[in-house]
C-alpha cells in the first residue's frame, strides 16, 4: 500500500508541475519531452525554472577585466567588483523598464482604439509620459554606457602611468564616477515610481 | 555633484543577506553594525519545521506498514534540545570571551541552522524510498531511519560552525562548544530512541 | 535524429563538453540514452526466463539507474549551497544526467561482453554484471575528469559520487532480482540482516546506551 501511495503521489505531483510548467511556456513543445517531464520532474524542474542566461554588455565586461588586472589589495578589489556588479544589474533593470514601458505603450495605443473621445485624452497623456520616460531611460542607458566606456580607458590607462599617487587619485575618481552612476539609478527609480504612481491614480 | 565612496553602499541596494566577508574593509563597517535580517530570527522556525517534515515523512511510511503512529513531537525536541540549551551561552562566551559582535555571530549560526534544516528535508525523500524498500516491514522501532535524520542534520550544522570559527577566529571555545554539542546531542537521541525501542517491546 | 546523433558524439568526447543551449531537450535525450543503455544490459543479463522476463529486467536496471539519479536530486541540492557552489543548479542536474547517459553507453556497450563471459551460475553471473557496472561507472568517472569543465570542486564531487552509489545501492536492492526469478540474489541472505539476530542486538546496544534496561 505505501509503494503504491507513493507512486500515485510521485506521478501526480509530477502531472501537477507540467502542466504547469508548460502554462508558463517555461517547458518545450514535444510530447516526448511532456512525458519525460512528468516521470522525471525532480530533474526537469531546476533546469525548466532556471533563468535565462542573460546577454552580456561588453562594457561591463571590459570593466570587469580592468578591476582584475588593477594592483589594488584583494579587499578593495572585492569592493569594485561588487559596484560593478551593482552597475551591471542596474543596466538589466534599466533595459527591463524599457520593455516594460514599450509594452505598456502598445497596450496604451490599444485601449485608445476602444474609447470615446474625452477618455482618449487621458490616455494620449499618459502615452506622451510613458514616451517620455522611454526616452529618459535610453537616454540615461546611453550615458552611463559612455561612462562605464570612459572608465575602462581611464583604468586602461593607470597602469600606464605607472606611479603609485597617480594610481591613487585616479582610483578615486573612477570611484566618484561609479558612485555618480549609481546615484544616477536611484534617482531614474524615483522618478519612474512617480510616473507609475501617477498612472495607477488615472486608472 | 561629488558621491563618497561609503555612501554608494548605503540604502536598499545593499543586500542585508549576503554572506559578511572577514576582510575589514572601510566600506561596509556600518553594515556589521545593523540588526540581523528576517531571515536570521526565522532560522529556528525553519529547523524546526524540517525536522518535523522529516520526522512525518518516516510516521507516514511507518503508518502505512505498521498502523504505527511514533513521536515526531519528541524527535524534534531530541534533535534541537541540546542547540537551544548551549547556544545562548556561546553567544555570551564568544562575544565576552573572544571579542566578537554579537549580531554577525546570529547571523553565521543561523545560517549554518539554515544549511543543516535544508539538509535534513533534502535527505527526507531518500528515507522515505528507504523506508518503502527496506526488508523491516515489521514492527521494530525505525532506529537507523531517525538516526540517520540526526546525522545529516548534525553533520552539516557541525562542519559549517567549525568552517565559521577556523575563518572568523575562537577555534578553541568553539571546538569545546561543538564537542559538547555532540555529546549532548548523542545522549538526548539515543535516550529517546531507547524510550521508542522500550515502548515497541513492551 | 540529427540532434540525438549529435549529442552521443558530445557526450563520447568529454572534452568538448559545455552547458547545452536547449537544456530541456538535451535532458530529455540523455535520459533516453540512459534508460535504453542500461535497458539493453538488463536484457543481457536476464536468465532462466521468457522474452517477458527480460523486458522486465531491462526495465529494472534503467529503473535503478534513474530511481538512484532522482533521489540524487534534493541531496545534491544540499550540497550545493553547503559549499557554496557557484554553478546553478540546473547546470550541475545537466551534467549529471550526461554523466548517467555516458555511462548507460559504456554499460550497453559491456552487455556484449557479459554474454560472452557468462557461465550460467548465478553467483558468477552476478559478480560479473556487478562488476561491468562498476567498470562503467568507473569509466564514467575517468572520462569527467578528464573534462576541461568542472562544475563541482574535488570534495563536493566525491560526496556528489558517494551518495549516487550508496542510492544506486539501495535502489539495486529495491528492484530485485534480476538473474533468475525462481533463486535469490548473492547478497540476499547477507543483507537480511536489518530484521535478523542483529537487529535485536544493535536494539540492545541503543537501550544500554540510552539508559535503559532491557527486559
Amino acid at each position: 500500500m505505501s509503494i503504491v501511495f507513493t507512486v500515485l503521489v510521485y506521478f501526480t505531483a509530477g502531472g501537477a508541475i507540467a502542466v504547469w510548467l508548460a502554462g508558463q511556456a517555461r517547458l518545450p513543445n514535444g510530447i516526448a519531452v511532456r512525458i519525460a517531464a512528468v516521470i522525471f520532474w525532480p530533474a526537469y524542474l531546476p533546469i525548466c525554472l532556471s533563468p535565462p542566461p542573460r546577454p552580456t554588455d561588453p562594457a561591463l565586461d571590459g570593466l570587469s577585466q580592468q578591476i582584475d588586472r588593477l594592483p589594488i589589495p584583494e579587499t578593495r578589489r572585492a569592493e569594485y567588483r561588487e559596484a560593478s556588479a551593482k552597475l551591471s544589474r542596474a543596466v538589466e533593470q534599466r533595459r527591463a523598464e524599457l520593455a516594460r514601458l514599450a509594452k505598456t505603450e502598445e497596450r496604451l495605443e490599444a485601449l485608445r482604439g476602444t474609447l470615446g473621445q474625452e477618455e482618449r485624452l487621458v490616455v494620449d497623456r499618459e502615452r506622451t509620459r510613458v514616451r517620455d520616460a522611454r526616452v529618459k531611460v535610453e537616454r540615461d542607458l546611453a550615458r552611463a554606457r559612455e561612462s562605464v566606456l570612459r572608465l575602462v580607458l581611464r583604468l586602461e590607462l593607470i597602469d600606464l602611468e605607472g606611479s603609485r599617487e597617480n594610481l591613487d587619485a585616479n582610483l578615486a575618481a573612477v570611484e566618484a564616477e561609479i558612485g555618480l552612476l549609481l546615484e544616477a539609478r536611484v534617482e531614474v527609480e524615483e522618478a519612474e515610481s512617480g510616473v507609475f504612481a501617477e498612472r495607477a491614480g488615472v486608472r | 555633484m561629488s558621491i563618497r565612496w561609503h555612501e554608494v553602499f548605503k540604502g536598499p541596494v545593499l543586500d542585508m543577506t549576503s554572506t559578511l566577508t572577514s576582510a575589514d574593509t572601510g566600506a561596509i563597517p556600518q553594515v556589521r553594525a545593523k540588526l540581523p535580517h528576517y531571515q536570521v530570527w526565522a532560522s529556528p522556525l525553519i529547523a524546526v519545521a524540517s525536522v518535523g517534515l522529516f520526522a512525518l515523512v518516516v510516521n507516514l511510511v511507518r503508518f502505512g506498514f505498521a498502523k504505527d503512529w511514533l513521536d515526531p513531537g519528541g524527535y524534534i525536541v531530541a534533535l534541537l534540545k541540546p542547540l537551544i540549551l548551549t547556544f545562548p551561552g556561546y553567544l555570551v562566551l564568544r562575544v565576552v570571551l573572544g571579542k566578537k559582535e554579537l549580531a554577525e555571530e546570529i547571523t553565521f549560526a543561523a545560517r549554518s541552522l539554515r544549511r543543516a534544516s535544508l539538509s535534513v528535508v533534502c535527505y527526507a525523500p531518500v528515507i522515505w524510498f528507504y523506508l518503502v524498500t527496506s526488508p523491516t516491514s515489521t514492527q521494530t522501532f525505525p532506529i537507523i531511519a531517525f538516526s540517520f535524520g540526526a546525522f545529516v542534520f548534525w553533520i552539516p550544522l557541525v562542519i559549517d560552525l567549525f568552517r565559521g570559527a577556523f575563518k572568523r577566529g575562537g577555534f578553541a571555545l568553539s571546538a569545546v562548544w561543538i564537542a559538547l554539542m555532540l555529546f549532548t546531542e548523542a545522549q538526548s537521541l539515543l535516550g529517546w530512541l531507547a524510550t521508542g525501542i522500550e515502548g515497541r517491546l513492551s | 535524429m540529427n540532434i540525438i546523433v549529435s549529442r552521443l558524439g558530445a557526450l563520447l568526447r568529454p572534452a568538448n563538453i559545455e552547458a547545452p543551449e536547449n537544456a530541456a531537450q538535451t535532458l530529455t535525450i540523455d535520459l533516453g540514452v540512459a534508460a535504453i543503455g542500461f535497458a539493453v544490459f538488463g536484457a543481457a543479463i536476464a536468465a532462466g526466463g521468457n522474452a517477458g522476463w527480460s523486458l522486465l529486467v531491462a526495465a529494472k536496471i534503467a529503473g535503478v539507474f534513474l530511481t538512484a539519479f532522482l533521489l540524487s536530486l534534493p541531496p545534491l541540492y544540499a550540497l550545493k549551497k553547503f559549499f557554496d557552489v557557484e554553478a546553478s543548479f540546473a547546470q550541475i542536474v545537466s551534467v549529471f544526467a550526461g554523466h548517467l547517459a555516458l555511462g548507460g553507453i559504456f554499460i550497453s556497450a559491456g552487455a556484449g561482453v557479459f554474454l560472452l563471459l557468462r557461465r550460467g551460475e548465478i553467483d558468477f553471473d552476478g559478480m560479473l554484471a556487478i562488476g561491468l557496472i562498476a567498470a562503467s561507472v568507473i569509466g564514467v568517472l575517468i572520462c569527467r575528469a578528464r573534462s576541461s569543465m568542472k562544475w563541482l570542486s574535488p570534495l563536493p564531487a566525491m560526496l556528489a559520487v558517494t551518495l549516487f552509489l550508496s542510492l544506486l545501492c539501495q535502489s539495486g536492492w529495491a528492484f530485485r532480482p534480476y538473474m533468475d526469478p525462481q533463486s535469490p540474489t548473492l547478497f540476499q541472505a547477507k543483507l537480511e540482516w536489518f530484521a535478523g539476530r542483529q537487529r535485536s542486538d544493535l536494539e540492545r546496544v541503543v537501550l544500554f546506551l540510552g539508559g535503559k534496561a532491557k527486559r
